[in-house]
Order: C-alpha cells, then structure tokens, then sequence
C-alpha cells in the first residue's frame, strides 16, 4: 500500500473531498477555503512473479473558493463542459460558486441562503444546485440566479443529513438525521416529487454513496453500519452493522464490485456479490415510477444506449400483449372453427368429410413462419387498403348470405335438391365469395364516398386513432390459421362421438336437423369443444412466429384493435440473443418461459382432464 | 322464410358457409403463395417508358394500382387514376429498385426489342441496351456483331468465375479448415503439456508449409479473377448515359422481349434449377437457397434419429409393458401437455439446457484450451435438432401407441399360444404390424420440425453459414456448425434485410419451397394412414 500527498499549507487541512461523478476526477476542499483538483491514474507493471499497481496523483488546478479563507464545511465538484464547484464556508449562510470554462475563464457567483445548509449536491448539467436543511427542507437553487423552490424532503425538524445523485443524475438520494432514506425525482409539470423510499435505518445518514455502474447506492448510518440498496427495486440488498466506529469514508470499486471504507479502525474492503439488483417481484409485477417518467407505469424496455439507462423489467405489458393477442385470435377463431364443425361432424355427407379433414390437417401443417410472413408483408398492407371492405364483410355478409339462401330455396327442388343433405357447402363456396365481393364494391364505393379513400387518416382526424399496419386485426386473421385447426379437429372429434342413439330419438321424435344439433348433441359435447378451446388457447398463448412477424412487438398497453403487442414469446425471441448468458435479462427472459409454461400447462391440463371424463361419460351412455 | 328460420335450416345453411369460409382461407393462402413464388423467375418482357416530363426508363412492370384518390392531385382528376410499377433496376446507378409511375404522366411505353437484362453479382438486375464488348478495354464488337461475341465471352467468363470458386471454396477452404485445426492442436498442446517442443515445432512447420500453398492458391485464384473480369459490356441504359460491366459480374443475361414461350421455359427452369442449387447473394436476397435446404434436411434427419428411438420405445413401454394404472394416465397427460408446450419455451431450453450446460460442460472438460470462445457452447446443429427431438417426441408417442392399439389382439394371441415370449411377440409380431402406423408418426414429426423456426432461432440457426454442416473435411458431419434453415431465411430475409421489397419475390418462393416440403411429408402420411386403415378393415385377424 502506498500513500499519496497532496501539496498543502502549512496547517492545512482537508475538510471534505468531493467526486465528479462523470469524470472520476476529484476535488478536495481545504480548511482554508482552497478547492484542490485532482484524479488518480493506475499504472500496472508486470514483473516476473507479480504484477505492481501504482497510484499516480495528478494534481489539477487550485482554487481560491472562498475569499475570506474560512474552512470549507460543505464543498461539491462537478467536470464536463465545463468545471463547478460549489461551497459552504464553516458558519456561512453563503453559496460560494466558482465555474471554469473550457478556456480557463473563472466565474465566480455567491447565493446568500435564509439558513446554513447541512448537505449540498449539484447536478451534472451545472443547472442546480439542492441544498438540504436542519429542518427537514431542500432548497431547489438554480444557478441562473433566479429564486428557488423548496421542497420539505424530510419530517419537519429532522435535519437533511446526506443527499447525493444516482449515476445518470435524475434520482436524488436524501438521508435525514432519523435515518430516513428516500429517493426523489423532477417530474415534469409537477417539481421535485418523492418516487422512493428505501425505509430507516437505526441512525442518522451520513454519507450516501452512489455506484458507478448501476442504480445501486450505499447508505452509511451514525452508527458504524451502512446497507446497499438499489433504486429501481427500492431492495435494500443487503447490510452490516458491526462496525461499532463510525464509517468516515466509503466507497465503491470502479466496477463496483467492492467496497472500501475507512473508519478509526483502518480501512476494509469488502468484495461484493451483486446479481441482479434490479429484479424484485415489484419491478417484475407492479407499477414502478421509473427515472424521467410522468407516473409509474408497467414498461418493459430491456437495454438501452447509455450506462446510466435503468433497465425496465416489467412483465405486465407482455402478458397484456400476450392475452390481447389470444383475445383477438380467440375471437375469430372459437366462433368458426366450432362451427365449421359442427357442420362438418352433424350435416356434411361423408364424401365432403373426406374432403374437408386433410384440408383441416393441411391448415394444421402450414409452418407458422409463412403464416406469419403472408399476414406481416402481404395481408397486412392490404388490409390498410380494405379496412372498410373488411368491416362490411364481417356485417353484411352473413346477412346476403342468409338471403341467398332463402332465394335458393325458392328455387324448384328438382334443382335444390342435389346440394341439400350433406351437400350444402359446395353451394356455400360460391355464395360467400359472392358475399364478399358485393361487400368489397360497396365497400370501395363507401371508401371513396365518405372516408375520401383512407381510412387510417380518417380515423386519425376523426377519433384520434392511431392506426399500425400491422395490428391485432391481423393477428386475429394469421392466429386463427394456427389455432382453427386443433379446435376444428377436437371439436369434431368429440361432436362425432356423442352416441348415435342420442341424436336418432332426437330425429325419431321430429326435431329438425339443426334442432337435433343444437339441443342434443352440442350439450352433449359442450365439455369437449370446451377442452378444445382451451388447447387452441394455450395454442395462442405460445404461438411465436406469426405474432413476431405479424406486429410490430411494441410492448405497450392498449386494447385498440388498430394497435399491435408484444407477447411473452415473441419477446423471448427477440431479445435472448442479445441477452449475455447469465444477466439480469436472460433470467427475466427466462422467467417469462415459465410464465408461458405455467399457462400452458394449466390450460392444457384441465382440457386433458375434462377429455378424458368425457371418453368415461361417453362409454357409459 | 318462416319455415327455413323455424326449423333452423337457415343457421344449417350458415354453419355450411362457417366452413366455406375456412376451406377458402386455406386455399386462398396457398393461392397468394404459388401466385406470389411461382411467377418469381419467369422472364418478363421489358418495358421502356417515357414520361410527359422527359425522364426515361426501362423495367419491368411489377404491379398496377389505382392511385389513391388523395393523392391524386385536384387538376388530374379526370385523367387515368392507375399507376405502375417498374422494377427499374440499375441499383448503382438509382439507389433504389423499384419506382412508381403514373398513367398520367406517361408519354410513351413501348417494348423495345434490343432490351437487355442482366442479371448481376450485386445491385441488382441492369437493364439497358446492348452497346458492344471490350476485351482489356478495347472494342472487339460492337452494335448487330456484339451479341454473339458478347455471348461467347461472358460463358468463358462464367467458366473462370466459377473455376475461381471452386477452387475458393475446395481447395482453399480446406487448406484453411487444416490452418485452423493445427493452430487448436498446437493451442491443446500449449495448454497441456507444455514440454512438447517438438512436436510444437512440428506442427509450426506444417502451418508454414500449409500457409505457402496457400499463398500459391491465392495467386492463382487473382489470376483467375483477373482473367475473368479482362472482358467487360457496356451497356447503354435508359436515359442515354453507359455503364460498363465486368463480365465477372454477369450472372445470366437475356432479351426477354425477343424470346418465345419455350425460350422463356427454358429460363425459367434454369432460374428454379440455379434457385435449389447455389449459394444465396447480395444479402441473402439473390441467388439460391442451397444451404438452407441442405439446413433443413439434415437437421430433420438428425431430429429424426434422436427422436424415433426415444418416442418409440417411451411408447412401448407405455402401451405393452406399462401397467395401465394412476402412473401411466399421468404421463399421458404429461405427454399431451408437452405436445401443448409453445414452441420458444422448447427453445429457451434448448439454450439454458443443451447449449449452456452441456455444450458448456463438454468445452470445460475436452475443450478448455479453446475457451473463452466456445466450441460446443454455443449454438449448433447438434443442440437445434435436440430440441426439436424434445418439440416432436409427443407426435411419435401419441402416433406409436395408436398404432400399437391397432394391432389386432389375435395377433399377439396367437404369437404367444405359439410358445413366444412377450418380447419376442412384441419385436417380431406387433412392431410389424405397428410400422406403418408409427412411419406416419414419424412423418408428421418431421413435418412439425421443418416448418418450425422459433426454437432454432435460439439454438443455432444462422442468417448466412460460411460452411455446410457436412463436407469433404474430416470429420465430414460437424455436428457443432451453425446451419441455415428455410423457415429462419424466410423470417430473416422478409423482415430483417435491409431492402425488403426488393427480397419479397425470393421470400414467395422460399415460403413455397417450405410448404411443398411440409405438404409432401403430411401428404405422405395422410396416405399412408388411408391405406393402413383400409388394410385393417379387411384383415380378417
């Protein structure tokens, strides 16, 4: 260990020293009103058996802070464009500020305050100063010069004890002489608001130490103890509080990844083990006020450009996406593929089934990434186009449809005959296109009429609707290739094996053929078109590639059938290649495996169990 | 109406549609493919336009639409309300691929001749007019004379370039192969037994030997590469200005406006041909799909061996030896659960499981030289075809003991009055009997795992792959490359590569290419499956 000096008067001494933050440099304040700049460098020398670090001290300018000489009390440092420091004299109401530009020109500026302050911290950008008091109060003081706010940031007559900046300088850290420890936070519109509270501790805060790497801070008690604590989780990591003398200097290792303190004692070092400081169930699952943000929110935004970004870890919006995604496929889905069905097992003539199962199966083989493709680059830019023929089509043409159908039947039978009894789809083929291409010229001819030929900007004007190309329309569309097929097969599954006995004494007895499925054979399989919603549910739920491909995975929070989502899975493929082996992310990603597991299995275990008390009920009728 | 609506025969009529309704969006997805990928590599003809406002160009029509009426502008409302289209091409020379014109504006539209398209090794096809050819930058034909010549020179040209390539590929990838594995044994030996001076120097011998034929292979790929781009076209495009091409550039050239039906065929087939055959190009968004079939397969086929065992005999157990109480209703569900598992839950598995730790392990314990850069642990065929092994077991289980059910117990009545044991009668009688129900199993499976991409996107599929995962270097099967796959090109290419609108054709016909793929397998077992069931209805066991 070596000790450096730094060159002072005679009967000099160091009052207090400050970091900056953004440059690693230092400042230190002197008992004689001088401010003495200076940064350490390591310099690494490899000998045969060992390898040397040595300290080297560069000693920066000197600064005459305050005039008067006076013992410095409080004293802050900031570097970047250009160099602030700030100080309170020993008994003096007065800021003493001395800025540097770039060019070396001094600036010098005084403040006077009502009281003598107890902490002192300045932001990077040199804007502000805050400056904590005896009684509890913060004074917000803008270097400008024009009259500050105050803010009461802790009880009324507790003194501000400790504040400081987490890394990236949005959340203030305030410690009172009660032990308090609270974050606080500029809202926009709304001032210095309190975001955080990371609960007492026995004794007075006196020193608050921020991490350079992540939003964790040290908080040191009166008391000889300190704990670790990290902003976003408000998780208090963990603590000591052995120590019987009081910590007079802390700090943390450059990857924070340690920690040295200093009390009478001498000096510790402590090696700190800090996984995943930013996960709590609270970050995962509640509301969390994050940094810059108007009010807490569930976000997940995983990584960000700069090392100040604060991760935003919620599962909420995923799971949000992941059932508004299942809702809209579900919606489209359940109501056609039981249908389909239920027309497929009770009236179709067994030659069409012949037909119509390999097309089923073949809809169930279709890879979901060309599902996915075909909804992402074709169908949705021209659904964008079709918007109002595609609303028309879903109103108007059962309706036609339905007329078409009494027309036929007006017909003469020797003509109506060949398509009833089982043959009925072969003439519905031709009649939906029809349907939908009436509804498509009535639709074009609306479009150009009342909506001036686009819709999207139409909604916007009119109802302020934003309108993605790629939205839960067309998720509902590409989901239902995928989740049809297996409701479609299941249903018709167990529609088929309600008892014949059943449906011919509900004919025997002159019901319709309709009246004999809708009152005898759908009750009967209710339980098993149940199970097969939830199989294509869980289906849904986990479905990748065509959500991936089909939205444009932003994870936000909004019903809108215009709008997309992002799911549980599609997020997992997104983001693990980007997530390094090990990390906060790659957990949380694989927590939201689990998720997709847990929701899964549940869903398919009950339909497994309500199938196979379906089979017993069956065999015994 | 009254009595259609009383007796419900209306709703019958309804749910009828329902079903109509889902039989055309089948069809109709599969139409929007083969309409979309079929066309991708007809030669279409060439047009030339030119607008009211003198600009000139020449492309192919790629669409026709009527132009929005709110861009429309107010004193053109009466005038033609479509527009075009046109591939124009020329990438280097416009920046973009496609532009749109309007009816409007249009002068004239003609299909010239003389039009040539070329189609490049990058930016894309040019078009333009055929002004004459240079050998070392010297006229050797030009004007009515340049076509033959042109075409004699760019096959020799052609052949160079792919001399060039086959030498790049063998001769030169080997070496390197072989660079590459002296320096991990030298790197194994260093870490091992660091005394073995010897065979260090050795082995720094080899490296240098290797590395001078090398070098002479390099000299003679420069040459070749020099030979090829010697003769160059210059091609006139619309608007006047020329341009003048390498012939190492050129890929295939042709005057689509000149040529018939058969010619165009002929194209075409080469087109399909040059599609299953080469290397993909610019980005994945030219050229063929090669290694992405041969990604395909292959990880089917090693899918396959892992799972058929596994599935086969968890089904065995389960349906001949198992006792059929509490524990084998749970792993039935068990089973059906897993075959409800979402896909990228498999995937992450595969990562956290197979590629994390046991690829991990395996580099900590045979590999630790290597480290930190992985050999095992990372992503690779080997771990991709686990998972899907792990997706796919529950498809061979259910398919397996159904086909087991189906056996007929006369069967295995007879075989054991006969004096069989219970594995004799298993192995010789009734797995038989349940092959053909267990092969339709297995088809389904690798049906289910060539057409899945969100596993394999995390456990080892690659936009491009520099090697196959099976070549002529020992040895051969290297179970630890990354590979390309169909499904992940299609993803990748439609919606990751920069220049989307100019890939959608090739995506069309990737995405045809997987379908065919997935609808032979399952078409192949639907008919198998038909025909066991007929052969079981008239077996008279």
């Amino acid at each position: 260990m070596r000790s450096l000096e730094i060159p002072l008067e005679n009967d000099e001494q160091i009052s207090i020293v400050s970091p900056s933050l953004s440059s690693k440099n230092f400042a230190a304040g002197t008992t004689r009103g001088r401010v003495i700049e200076f940064s350490l460098q390591f310099k690494a020398e490899d000998s045969d058996e060992r390898r040397t670090v040595i300290p080297i001290l560069n000693i920066g300018k000197t600064t005459q802070l305050d005039s008067a000489g006076r013992r410095l009390k409080l004293m802050r440092y900031g570097t970047g464009e250009r160099t602030v420091m700030v100080g309170i004299a020993e008994g003096s109401n007065e800021l003493l500020i001395a800025g540097r530009e770039e060019d070396g020109e001094v600036v010098r500026m005084r403040i006077g305050l009502e009281d003598e302050p107890t902490a002192l911290v300045i932001n990077d950008f040199k804007s502000e100063l805050m400056a904590g008091f005896e009684d509890g109060s913060l004074r917000v003081v803008p270097l400008s010069g024009e009259a500050g706010v105050s803010v009461q940031v802790a009880p009324r007559g507790t003194s501000v004890t400790a504040l400081e900046y987490l890394i990236g300088e949005v959340t203030l850290i305030v410690g009172d002489a009660q032990g308090n420890i609270s974050g606080w936070m500029n809202v926009r519109n709304r001032g210095l608001q309190k975001t955080r509270d990371f609960g007492r501790r026995n004794k007075a805060i006196i020193q608050v130490v921020p991490s350079w790497r992540n939003k964790c801070f040290v908080a040191a008690d009166a008391g000889g103890g300190f704990g670790l604590y990290h902003s976003t989780s408000e998780r208090l990591l963990s603590e000591s509080s052995d120590s019987t003398s009081v910590i007079t200097h802390l700090s943390f290792a450059p990857k924070a990844d340690g920690l040295v303190l200093s009390d009478a004692a001498g000096i510790k070092t402590f090696h700190l083990i800090n996984d995943h400081p930013e996960v709590s169930w609270g970050t995962l699952f509640s509301k969390i006020w994050y940094e810059s943000y108007d009010k807490p929110e569930y976000t997940w935004q995983s990584s960000g450009g700069t090392d100040d970004f604060e991760p935003k870890l919620s599962m909420i919006p995923l799971i949000f996406g992941t059932i508004k995604a299942t809702l809209y496929a579900m919606l489209f889905a359940i109501p056609m593929a039981v249908l389909g069905a239920l027309y497929t097992s009770q009236f179709a003539h067994p030659r069409i089934r012949t037909i119509i199962k390999p097309t089923v199966e073949i809809m169930a083989a279709l890879p979901s990434v060309v599902i996915g493709f075909i909804a992402g680059l074709w169908l949705a830019p021209l659904l964008r186009d079709v918007l109002v023929e595609f609303v028309l089509v879903l109103l108007l043409s059962p309706l036609i449809i339905i007329l078409l159908v009494w027309l036929f039947n007006k017909l003469p039978t020797n003509i109506t005959s060949p398509f009833r009894h089982g043959y009925e789809v072969v003439l519905m083929i031709p009649a939906v296109i029809l349907a939908v291409g009436l509804c498509y010229l009535l639709g074009n001819w609306i479009e150009t009429a009342v909506f001036n030929g686009d819709v999207p900007h139409w909604l916007y004007t009119a109802f302020d609707i934003r309108y993605d190309q790629r939205n839960s329309i067309v998720i509902g569309v590409a989901m239902a290739f995928a989740t049809m097929p297996i409701i479609f097969t299941i249903t018709e599954d167990s529609l088929s094996s309600v008892p014949v006995h059943l449906t011919s004494a509900s004919l025997a007895l002159g019901a319709s053929r309709w009246q004999t499925a809708v009152k005898v054979v759908l009750p009967a399989a209710s339980a098993g078109i149940f199970s097969a919603i939830m199989i294509g549910l869980g289906r849904a739920v986990g479905e990748t590639m065509i959500v991936l491909m089909a939205t444009g995975n932003t994870p936000i929070m909004d019903w809108s059938i215009f709008n997309g989502m992002r799911t549980l899975s599609a997020n997992i493929a997104v983001e693990i290649p980007e997530a390094p082996q090990g990390g906060s992310l790659y957990r949380t990603l694989f927590l939201s495996g689990l998720i997709l597991f847990i929701m899964t299995f549940f869903v398919n275990t009950v339909a497994e169990l309500i199938r196979q008390r379906l089979r017993k009920k069956y065999a015994s009728m | 109406m009254k009595t259609l609506f009383k007796s419900g025969d209306i709703f019958l009529w309804f749910t009828g549609a329902v079903l109509g309704v889902i039989i055309l969006m089948v069809a109709g997805l599969l139409l929007v493919v083969v309409l979309n990928g079929a066309g991708v590599f007809w030669p279409s003809a060439v047009v030339e336009v030119r607008t009211k406002a003198g600009q000139i160009f020449m492309g192919e029509i790629k669409a026709e639409e009527e132009i929005p009426p709110g861009s429309l502008p107010e004193n053109m409302q009466d005038e033609s309300h479509v527009r075009i289209q046109l591939k124009i091409g020329n990438r280097d020379v416009y920046g973009v691929d496609f532009k749109w014109i309007n009816y409007y504006e249009l002068a004239a539209l003609q299909y010239p001749a003389d039009a040539l398209c070329i189609e490049r090794m990058e930016y894309g096809n040019m078009y333009g007019r055929l002004i004459g050819v240079k050998n070392d930058g010297v006229y050797i034909a030009k004007g009515d004379n340049a076509w033959p010549s042109f075409q004699n020179l760019a096959e020799k040209s052609t052949d160079l370039v792919r001399e060039r390539i086959a030498l790049e590929k063998k001769s030169i990838g080997a070496i390197n192969y072989e660079i590459e594995q002296l320096r991990l044994r030298k790197k194994r030996l260093e870490f091992y037994n660091e005394g073995a001076l010897a065979e260090l120097a050795e082995i720094d011998r080899q490296v240098s030997e290797k590395q001078k034929s090398y070098e002479s292979l390099m000299l003679k790929v420069t040459d070749l590469t020099r030979r090829a781009a010697e003769a160059s076209v210059v091609v006139e495009i619309a608007g006047g200005s020329q341009k003048e091409l390498p012939l190492s550039q050129v890929v295939r050239f042709y005057q689509p406006n000149q040529m018939g039906f058969f010619a165009k065929l002929q194209m075409y087939v080469q087109k399909v041909w040059e599609f299953l055959r080469e290397d993909p190009r610019e980005s994945n968004t030219e050229g063929g799909v090669f290694p992405a079939i041969f990604g395909t397969v292959l990880m089917v086929i090693i899918m396959t061996l892992a799972v058929v065992p596994f599935g086969v005999v968890a089904a065995l157990y389960l349906r001949e030896y198992a006792n059929q109480g509490p524990f084998v209703r749970l792993t039935r569900i068990a089973v059906n659960n897993l075959a409800g598992v979402p896909s990228i839950v498999f995937g992450i598995f595969g990562l956290g499981f197979f590629v994390y730790f046991c690829g991990g392990s395996l580099d900590q314990f045979l590999f630790a030289e290597r480290l930190p850069s992985p050999t095992w642990g990372t992503g690779g065929i080997l771990w991709a075809s686990l998972t899907l092994a792990l997706l796919t077991v529950p498809v061979v289980i259910v398919a397996t003991e159904e086909a087991l059910v189906a056996v007929p117990r006369g069967a295995r009545d007879g075989s054991l009055a006969l004096g069989a044991t219970k594995w004799q009668t298993t192995w010789r009688v009734v797995l038989p009997a349940a092959t053909p129900g267990m092969l339709t199993g297995v088809i389904l499976a690798m049906a289910r795992g060539a057409g899945e991409v969100a596993p394999l996107m995390i456990t080892g599929v690659v936009k491009l792959a520099p090697n196959l995962p099976l070549d002529g270097t020992f040895p051969f099967l290297h179970l630890d490359r990354k590979f390309m796959h169909l499904g992940f090109h299609i993803y990748d290419v439609g919606f990751q590569s920069p220049n989307v609108e100019a890939a959608k054709p090739m995506v069309f016909m990737t995405a045809l290419l997987l379908i065919l793929i997935v609808l032979l397998l399952n078409l192949t077992a639907i008919i198998i499956r038909a025909r066991l069931r007929k052969k079981y209805q008239g077996s008279t066991f």
